[in-house]
């Protein structure tokens, strides 16, 4: 429940095109499937992204490894944990979520292709991967260091959307789990432009989110310190503005770029609505980028995710994780110094050593830990003593997991690992593994290629779930179904 | 870096048989007498018109060392630490806008003792001393006397803030307006005059801008009072007078981290498009068992302290960058060195002096050949491509799609004989369509096969103990360079003494000087400071070369070649 109702749901006024005020009427008509059918969708989205594949044997053409292929594409192990184990609706990848209350809310999907990665090099490196993974289009300046997506990820066009609908902010919060990585898969601002990296140090992330927020009734020093940055905010676009004059063209544009920015964060910091079940969490340690305590850093930015959900302070949340070895799960560091890649680049001398059972398990505890940050946040989302009605947040909410490769050995980005948790208000059904992959579902063991969605696909079903009516998202001429994949609803 | 084609050098390029794009021109007179095409677009003038040009730049806005070095100045706590946004893109993006935002309420102190360098009544008490304290907090973080709209401004933002607000408080929030403000968060040059009988519209810069442009290269930091009075005095008015600041500003400990950072960059040991920093640089465990993020560390120390003592002991000598040996060292560095009668802990650090045999220069360093290497084993194909991008200005074309881009490794034959990386390499790259591109990159990159996958000496391959051979060959140095090399310290002597290397260096500092690539416009003040550099062999003169060109002085707001490009 909002304490300060300035957009309620329905009655949330949508600026149209020309700056128009457009009023429910008009806003039924125009997303008509949202405001008639008389469904329910989510109000929020996180997403977790880990970086370096999955334990899965993908060649890069979308078959599963195991067979003989060219040189640089070697015989792989066949293993994949993202598949069902016998007696399981999921595979062991998900363990962690097994015979928990979040079973029943989780649903695993393969098949499905990050169709912007398979354009060229090699079918997807890591610049191609990284630009593709969340945006779901094409790149320019390939193989650069500027390489950036002709599109904006999924999370900013959802934070967007939701902050049009919920009011307050419309940017995600954007963390990361530092470690080897090639750059962040977050690309903000309409056509992708801002290549935005994730904040490391949860201290710093802690006190940008709730340094104008309490817990309980409101604090009369905060609202004052509200006023005066308010007021800051509007003496510094008085100043932008005087300095844009001083320039010519091109420059304006770099100035009128931050003038803008500057309107979004005043407009944001001005209608933030800070719910009443808001808890501040304590202040968090700090960290360094290079932390090599990933166990401690990890669960302080799962905490503040929940919490900042719980507050109200964003609408859609990221958690990027980069690759590193997990020295500190059960088994520690077993194998050689490798950074992380989910079959590791030298999978034959793995083969030839003997020493794929060593690497399984290595791979397996360090990719269940990563899921155990999943399942925090799911858990702080499904906590009921937070409930949504008769809901828990969870319900209400999707918690998306992908990664920028399945099978990171070979850079392969096709039937890739896609995981939910939550079902956005009823709109997903989850407790379900669902195959999509047209060689598996008549044959679990086969090896062949058959993905028969894209990202672009996926992308499109997760913004109808959370009650926007897109039938596109990023470059449609990668997408196989050509709309969302109705699957997922059940 | 050097992305557009001179005349001479695209011929060059067409004879070669492997496509690449070359660095800049050569700035001996292949331009206009007009300075200006059919199209309105600005071309170069004769160099011998002697008429300045620069090439057109944008504003830019403060990159992360230069936003925390200068709250440091500005608040006086060298222990400020402000989280801001990495990109270092000309446009902000709305993540980089609220990071500075978050970031001035992260900085600024609590109380006002802090208030009292930047006003000389009393700031906790009197309603009236607030904007003495502004206007001079302003005037410092926008490195020069106030405009009279910037006072008004700052008057009116004053004026707005809530009046029950307590005075700390608004006093606060102004110097979290003045930290966010755009004269303190960009680089902006355009007060000057313009140049005399320049046809593209070229600005001056006044002594104000040459101390914040000369500040921020030298120091990542806000001009400091000597740089100050000299702009107020007119003494940067003149070439002279910059380079009498410059060097002073050279001799001062303050250039130290620029010089470090320049280094790691071109060494690439921050990583690059596809390629892992020399912390994330992953190496076979079994292989190379003394590696660990210590010893990378201390790699890292020695590349560093490498550069500051050729710089400061050596007189910024190109040669001795390219042939010195030596080095700071701890127990585990000497150790890979093979130092005798070195350091032994890795807490013990000494200057040593490196076998000459087996190391010369930069390019011999561990930490540069353990970037540039594989996970077991050495890499010919990586080292070759970053020589003749890096250290040559040659570009090359990227490898096309379906390359086989597994790491080329030394095996073992049933049959008892021996696969070396170098013999694999060449098995690999001999293709027709590979061939014209490896022969360059291959002919470089055999020359470091002494030096393992972490830097270490070898006479034989670890996995298949066959015999090292690294003859070479040297591509694109000059015409009495070019030519077979055996091993990289014969090769770091001859690249010491190249004009394609001073070229490249050349470019590779203008480039962190005015923070863009070097185009046509700037060919006479690269040539002429590529002319110095040749002469002295000294970087440090090659700095104050950049530093006193027409494209450090001026200002040029005209289209930038890639607007120019974009437009119809």
């Amino acid at each position: 429940m909002n304490r300060k109702l300035r957009n309620s749901g329905r009655r949330a006024f949508l600026k149209g095109v020309g700056g128009a005020t457009l009023g429910l009427p008009l806003l039924e008509y125009t997303h008509e499937k949202v405001w008639a059918a008389g469904e329910t969708y989510g109000k929020r989205l996180v997403n977790v992204v880990s970086h370096g594949g999955e334990t899965m044997c993908m060649n890069k053409d979308g078959g599963r490894g195991g067979a003989p292929r060219p040189s640089y594409d070697p015989q792989m192990p066949k293993v994949d944990h993202w598949l069902p184990k016998p007696g399981w609706t999921f595979g062991e990848a998900h363990e962690v979520f097994q015979g928990t209350d979040l079973e029943s809310k989780l649903m695993v999907v393969r098949g499905i292709d990050n169709g912007g990665a398979r354009q060229g090099r090699y079918n997807g490196d890591h610049g191609l991967s990284n630009c593709t993974t969340m945006t779901a289009t094409r790149t320019a300046n390939a193989g650069t260091d500027n390489e950036r997506p002709l599109g904006p990820s999924l999370d900013w066009v959802a934070a967007q959307r939701l902050q049009k609908r919920f009011g307050g902010p419309s940017t995600p919060l954007n963390l990361i789990v530092p470690g080897h990585y090639y750059g962040t898969v977050f690309f903000w601002g309409a056509n992708g432009e801002q290549r935005t990296e994730g904040e490391h140090n949860p201290r710093t992330a802690f006190n940008a989110l709730f340094q104008n927020v309490t817990s309980g009734e409101p604090d009369p020093a905060v609202i004052r310190r509200k006023a005066l940055k308010s007021s800051m905010l509007n003496g510094l676009m008085d100043g932008y503005r005087r300095f844009s004059t001083r320039l010519g063209k091109a420059d304006q544009q770099i100035v009128d770029a931050h003038l803008n920015h500057l309107t979004e964060l005043e407009r944001e910091i001005g209608g933030l609505e800070v719910t009443a079940q808001c808890v501040v969490p304590s202040t968090p340690a700090s960290f360094d980028w290079y932390t090599d305590q990933h166990d401690k850093l990890a669960p302080l930015h799962a905490e503040l995710i929940v919490a900042a959900l719980r507050c109200g302070l964003v609408h859609v949340a990221n958690l990027e994780i980069a690759d590193f070895i997990t020295s500190f799960t059960p088994s520690g560091n077993l194998m050689r110094e490798d950074v992380g890649h989910s079959l590791d680049h030298e999978v034959n001398v793995i083969l030839e050593q003997g020493k794929v059972d060593v690497w399984e398990r290595q791979m397996k505890e360090n990719r269940a830990w990563r899921m155990g940050l999943v399942k925090q946040i799911a858990d702080g989302l499904n906590d009921p003593n937070f409930m949504e009605g008769d809901r828990t947040m969870l319900d209400n909410s999707l918690v998306f997991y992908s990664n920028e490769f399945s099978t990171g050995g070979i850079h392969s980005s096709t039937d890739g690992p896609y995981m939910f948790l939550g079902n956005a208000g009823g709109y997903f059904k989850t407790g379900r593994f669902v195959e999509l992959h047209s060689k598996r579902k008549t044959n679990p063991d086969s090896m062949e290629g058959g993905s028969t969605a894209t990202t672009n696909d996926l992308f499109i079903s997760i913004l109808n779930a959370l009650g926007e009516p897109d039938t596109t998202f990023g470059d449609m001429a990668l997408s196989m179904r050509k709309g969302a994949i109705t699957e997922l609803r059940g | 870096m050097g992305k557009h084609l001179g005349f001479a050098w695209f011929a060059l390029t067409l004879a070669s048989g492997c496509t690449g794009l070359i660095g800049t021109g050569d700035g001996d007179g292949a331009g206009g007498p007009n300075g200006v095409g059919p199209n309105g677009q600005q071309i170069p003038l004769e160099c011998s018109l002697e008429i300045p040009q620069a090439g057109a730049e944008r504003i830019l806005r403060l990159t992360p060392e230069q936003y925390a070095n200068s709250v440091r100045v500005l608040l006086n706590d060298e222990n400020l630490d402000p989280s801001i946004d990495a990109d270092r893109e000309s446009i902000a993006t709305l993540n980089a806008v609220r990071k500075w935002y978050d970031a001035a309420d992260a900085v600024i102190p609590t109380g006002t003792a802090w208030m009292s360098t930047y006003a000389s009544c009393d700031v906790s008490g009197d309603e009236n001393c607030a904007a003495e304290f502004y206007a001079a907090f302003a005037t410092r973080a926008f490195r020069r006397p106030l405009l009279d709209d910037e006072k008004a401004w700052l008057d009116e933002a004053w004026a707005a803030l809530p009046a029950d607000a307590p005075l700390v408080e608004r006093l606060q929030t102004m110097a979290e307006l003045v930290l966010q403000a755009p004269e303190f968060l960009y680089i902006y040059f355009g007060e000057g005059a313009p140049v005399e009988d320049s046809p593209h519209g070229l600005l001056s810069l006044t002594g104000y801008e040459r101390a914040q442009r000369l500040s921020f290269f030298l120091w990542n930091s806000l001009p400091d009072q000597s740089l100050l009075d000299a702009a107020a005095n007119g003494d940067l008015d003149t070439p002279e007078g910059v380079r009498t600041q410059a060097e002073r500003m050279l001799m001062d400990d303050r250039v130290k981290p620029v010089l470090r950072s320049f280094l790691a960059e071109w060494l690439e040991l921050n990583g690059a498009a596809i390629l892992p920093s020399l912390g994330q640089s992953p190496k076979d465990s079994e292989l190379f068992p003394a590696m660990n993020d210590s010893l990378r560390a201390a790699m890292r120390t020695e590349i560093e302290a490498f550069m500051e003592y050729v710089m400061f002991e050596k007189d910024g000598s190109m040669e001795a960058l390219f042939t010195d040996t030596r080095a700071y060292v701890n127990g585990p560095l000497a150790e890979l060195y093979g130092v005798s009668n070195g350091p032994t802990g890795a807490n013990e650090w000494k200057w040593v002096d490196l076998d000459p045999s087996e190391r010369a220069g930069m390019l011999t360093r561990a930490g540069f050949l353990t970037v540039h290497a594989g996970q077991t084993a050495t890499s010919p194909i990586r080292r070759g491509v970053y020589m003749l991008r890096n250290v040559l200005c040659y570009d090359i074309p990227p490898p096309p799609a379906n390359v086989d881009n597994s790491p080329v490794e030394a095996t073992d034959l049933d049959e008892g004989g021996v696969l070396t990386v170098r013999k694999q390499t060449e098995i690999r790259t001999s293709p027709g369509s590979c061939a014209g591109c490896h022969n360059e990159i291959n002919g470089l990159g055999f020359a470091f096969e002494h030096y393992d996958a972490i830097g270490a000496w070898q006479d034989e391959e670890a996995v298949t103990g066959g015999d090292i051979d690294a003859s070479a060959n040297l591509s694109h140095a000059g015409a009495e360079f070019d030519g077979p090399v055996d091993g990289a310290v014969k090769l770091s002597e001859k690249l010491a003494m190249s004009p394609a290397v001073a070229q490249c260096a050349t470019e590779k500092w203008f480039q962190v000087a005015v923070r863009r690539s070097p185009v046509p416009l700037d060919d006479c003040a690269v040539a002429s400071v590529r002319d110095t550099v040749s002469s002295s062999g000294s970087i440090r003169e090659l700095l104050l070369a950049i530093i006193t060109s027409d494209a450090f002085l001026n200002v040029n707001h005209g289209p930038t070649d890639t607007e120019e490009a974009a437009s119809p």
